[in-house]
């Protein structure tokens, strides 16, 4: 009970932290921003003594986003609507000439050659990781979705797509050698 | 405000980012936005379950001569059928206070549960019209087993670059950090709905996505790096994942005594309940029985103990105190879908995977939003795309409250159809409607429609149904029915607002 009444105390506390972080001047900021992330860090740790490390850490990454939309939701700032463009400013996504075919290619990058990659790169990590048959496969495994999301980020933003298409087939290849060759 | 202490990111930077975004967002939208809001209302999976059978007999705990009795009568169930590829009792240790056997035919897909009393006895048969439907919406897309799961993991993994590039594209993540503002300009106030729920949501945002497109990509990804592995030895990359098997053997076999393996299995872990008990195979020489294993303390839903037809102890899967890459497999699931804990830690991870799920729904839809309004506010509207676009998130409540609705007429089997007719339909009035009156209509059919579930699963089922799951879920559901109603009549009073001070209707 000490343990869970310690935990939600130290959340609300923490993210109460944060909150006077982002509006005070910046002499105390340091501090208060500390002493935030100082404090979920002890919530994880009371909730991890409560129910179990291993369901009370993820208990608290379930409950600290919840808890940190409340706190958004309290700071809300209701103001006249108006129409046309910001006086904030805003930046834009990039203006990209619209040729076909670097649509099919950025396309094809994003699917299949990331995932081609990523794929490669996890069985690299399968065949080449010291560790037991089943740990070097969830390893692997994990990493597949992980790095095919960030080569599918990656290659639809870099306005340069040759030079995301040239990293691509050189992590493939590299990977490549590392499973099936050395 | 607050200056951030975080290193100034170039525009050109935050440019490219936000058009990578834009997009993945844009071509995956839709079924982006499918697979949430499904996913959403899966985390009450259990409680669907319950709402579906209210009346079923309440068990509360079952001895080993009981679970063995069911099994029987799920094999003679089985037998009947013709089908002996699997029978599986579930128990109150499962996520519902019910006692349940299904059998199934791994071919043909043919399957069937029934609801069981304290005895083991058959009390009816169980319904999962909703729920299965549901099920086969978010896991499948109601395409073939195969390929669905391949899409939906590929859609996960469309999400996951969504949210690292949103991240990346996002150069006052802490100076933004409580920055609400409602209100001002349509896409200003979207933005910031949008940034903040991403934000401070991303450690959901990161682990749902991951572990989805893991178990969807499961087949592909695990088949491919257990064959690199293991030389192309499927059957041992099948054992060091998902546990020992015993080789296929046709040759009649008598089915073993079950209530020895459990009440053995349940004197070396006696902090476990039976949560499954189940046989594959059965009557042949290549028969198994698995008995799933609930621990409390253990991320994993369950852990399989898997014996053969002898009732030899053959090993388990390792989920719940195997090797660290046994117990990350086996944490996939519960992560994925908020299924871990007991009692209200239980309910509070459900409660928040619930709101953190219609965040990240919410999240989709308002991308969308931000375009349009982008759209519009350089001077190039696409009016089009913005009903279209209405209809498609609208017309998704719709189309579950018709499928639940016809379910509960046991009419469970035209499920797809139902669904189907009532997506599509939810495009037509965007012919003849404006925008913010589609918008209005379709929340006040969802609001209708849900209340109509609700009227119905009463008459069905009665007010007070045995199961007290099933009148909250009731009570839950005329909530939103609410929410969505007093919605569209907040669109009226934003309205009338506006043209009172002169402002067009977005």
């Amino acid at each position: 009970m000490i343990a869970t009444l310690t935990g939600i105390g130290s959340l609300l506390g923490g993210l109460g932290s944060l909150r006077l972080a982002w509006s005070r001047t910046a002499s105390r900021r340091p501090f208060l921003i500390l002493a935030g992330w100082g404090l979920l860090g002890l919530a994880m740790a009371a909730f991890a003594f409560a129910i179990g490390g291993e369901t009370g850490i993820p208990f608290m990454l379930a409950m600290m986003p919840v808890a940190a939309l409340g706190f958004v939701l309290a700071n809300r700032e209701v103001r006249p609507r108006k129409e046309g463009r910001e006086r904030d400013a805003v930046i834009d996504p990039s203006d990209r000439k619209s040729r076909w075919w670097r649509g099919v290619l950025r396309v094809i990058l994003a699917g299949p050659l990331s995932g081609a990659a990523a794929i490669l790169v996890g069985v690299a990590l399968a065949k080449q990781l010291p560790l037991s048959d089943v740990d070097a496969i969830a390893i692997g495994g994990l990493s597949v979705p992980l790095l095919w999301a960030g080569g599918m980020a990656w290659t639809l933003s870099d306005d340069r797509i040759l030079r995301a298409l040239a990293a691509l087939l050189f992590v493939a290849g590299l990977s490549y050698a590392a499973a099936f060759v050395v | 405000m607050a200056q951030t202490i975080w290193p100034k990111v170039k525009p050109s930077f935050v440019s490219a980012m936000l058009a990578g975004h834009s997009a993945l967002g844009l071509l995956f939208a839709a079924l982006i936005y499918v697979v949430c809001i499904s996913g959403t209302i899966l985390v009450l999976a259990h409680e669907i379950d319950r709402w579906e059978n209210p009346n079923a007999p309440m068990v509360e705990t079952v001895e080993a001569p009981v679970l063995a009795a069911a099994l029987q009568t799920g094999v003679a169930q089985a037998e009947a059928a013709g089908i002996t590829d699997y029978v599986n009792v579930t128990t109150p240790n499962d996520g519902t206070p019910n006692l349940s056997v299904r059998y199934a035919d791994f071919t043909t897909g043919e399957e069937k549960v029934f609801a069981l009393d304290e005895t083991g006895a058959i009390a009816g048969e169980r319904a999962d019209g909703f729920g299965h439907f549901m099920e086969h919406l978010h896991f499948y897309l109601h395409l073939p087993h195969t390929i669905g799961l391949f899409v939906v993991g590929l859609i996960g993994v469309a999400l996951l670059s969504s949210v690292w590039s949103g991240v990346l594209s996002h150069p006052r993540i802490f100076r933004d950090a409580f920055r609400f503002r409602r209100g001002g300009t349509k896409r200003l106030e979207e933005a910031d709905l949008h940034n903040r729920l991403s934000v401070w949501g991303l450690p959901f945002h990161i682990v749902v996505p991951l572990t989805g497109a893991i178990l969807g990509l499961s087949t592909l990804v695990l088949g491919i790096l257990a064959m690199a592995a293991f030389d192309g030895d499927l059957e041992r990359a099948g054992e060091v994942v998902g546990g020992p098997s015993v080789a296929a053997n046709e040759a009649a076999m008598a089915l073993p005594d079950v209530v020895p393996i459990v009440q053995t299995l349940m004197a070396e872990h006696p902090d476990a309940k039976v949560a499954r008990l189940g046989m594959r195979n059965i009557g042949t020489e290549g028969q198994s029985v698995q008995v799933d294993l609930a621990t409390p303390d253990d991320l994993t839903i369950t852990d399989r103990y898997i014996f053969d037809g002898n009732g030899t102890y053959l090993g388990s899967r390792g989920f719940s105190d195997g090797s660290l890459g046994n117990q990350v497999i086996g944490a996939l699931g519960p992560l994925h879908f908020g299924w871990w804990g007991e009692g209200v830690w239980a309910g509070l991870v459900k409660a928040s995977y619930v709101l953190l799920g219609l965040a990240l729904t919410f999240i989709t839809s308002s991308g969308v939003a931000i375009w349009i309004a982008r759209r519009k506010a350089k001077g190039k509207p696409v009016p089009g795309w913005e009903k279209a676009w209405i209809a498609a998130v609208w017309g998704q409540p719709v189309a579950y409250a018709a499928v639940a609705i016809a379910a509960l007429m046991g009419a469970a089997g035209v499920g797809l159809s139902v669904y189907l007719v009532v997506c599509a339909l939810a495009f037509v009035p965007a012919v003849f409607l404006g925008q913010p009156a589609l918008s209005r209509m379709l929340r006040l059919v969802a609001a209708g429609m849900i209340a109509g579930t609700v009227i119905l699963h009463a008459a069905v089922h009665g007010a007070v149904p045995g199961d007290p799951a099933a009148l909250w879920l009731n009570l839950l559901l005329l909530l939103t029915a609410g929410v969505l109603a007093l919605s569209a009549r907040g669109m009226v009073a934003g309205q009338a607002g506006r043209a009172a001070s002169g402002v067009p209707a977005e």
